[in-house]
């Protein structure tokens, strides 16, 4: 097994021919960059450039503040999108922290519900609509709610 | 913070969540409820200040973890891998599960 570092691309080889499957759940085989199962060989190029970097963003979700969204998209239908309040952009290294600070003028949540009671459910996934496991660590994130 | 519009007065609330108050500390912390100090109505608006979230998640998980090959399946253990180490991580994998898959 290797990997170029001038194509991004890993080989696999084997003194036995054999087929790398890309239909199994949970594979990594999109991220090693097989993205179609292969034929019988004794060595396979991966088709794409290994990818390990991770989610591209984050996804913030809260079904209270997202309540009265009536919209959905065609691109993502099974993650409740109309609960997607906020998404922050990963920009850091593994053991950094993620930080979003949103630039003025700030845009507004659409669709938000009007009036909560005392407490809002939020969840955290990343792009796939996966929770995300912190290992134990705690996240923040501030509102301003503005009020008439 | 209060300014005035139309003869209507508007008022912000900076509501800062941080999943270590979370009501319940038993529920995980992607996934919970946060208490507010009152309720609120007459919303007219919400912005995301600010987020702050530790890259302690890993990029490869049990989501994204196993390798099929017609010589044996392997299965890597979750974690941040880059190139060089993911290739090691298989090859200890293949090498237990698909010896003839791992040169």
């Amino acid at each position: 097994m290797s990997f170029s570092p001038t194509t991004f691309k890993i080989t696999i080889s084997s003194a036995i021919a054999f087929t790398i499957v890309t239909t199994t759940a949970n594979t990594m085989t999109h991220n090693l960059g097989f993205n179609v199962d292969t034929i019988s060989n004794t060595s396979h190029v991966g088709d794409g450039a290994v990818d390990l970097s991770g989610p591209r963003y984050l996804v913030l979700k809260s079904s209270l503040i997202g309540e009265n969204r009536a919209f959905t998209t065609a691109v993502a239908p099974v993650v409740s999108s109309q609960d997607i309040i906020h998404t922050i952009p990963v920009n850091t290294n593994p053991g950094g922290v993620v930080l979003d600070v949103a630039p003025e003028p700030r845009y507004n949540i659409l669709g938000f519900k009007t009036s909560f009671e005392n407490n809002i459910d939020f969840r955290l996934e990343d792009d796939r609509g996966n929770l995300l496991d912190l290992n134990g660590n705690d996240w923040s994130v501030q509102f301003i709610f503005e009020l008439r | 913070m209060q300014g005035q519009l139309n003869n209507n007065i508007y008022q912000s609330v900076k509501v800062l969540v941080d999943s270590q108050f979370r009501n319940n500390l038993d529920d995980p912390v992607n996934n919970f409820k946060y208490d507010l100090d009152k309720s609120v109505d007459r919303v007219t608006s919400i912005y995301v200040e600010s987020a702050q979230v530790p890259f302690t998640y890993y990029t490869t998980t049990v989501t994204n973890n196993v390798f099929e090959t017609s010589l044996g399946t392997a299965t890597i253990p979750p974690g941040n891998y880059n190139s060089g180490t993911i290739a090691t991580g298989l090859r200890t994998s293949l090498d237990t599960n698909a010896p003839a898959c791992a040169p």
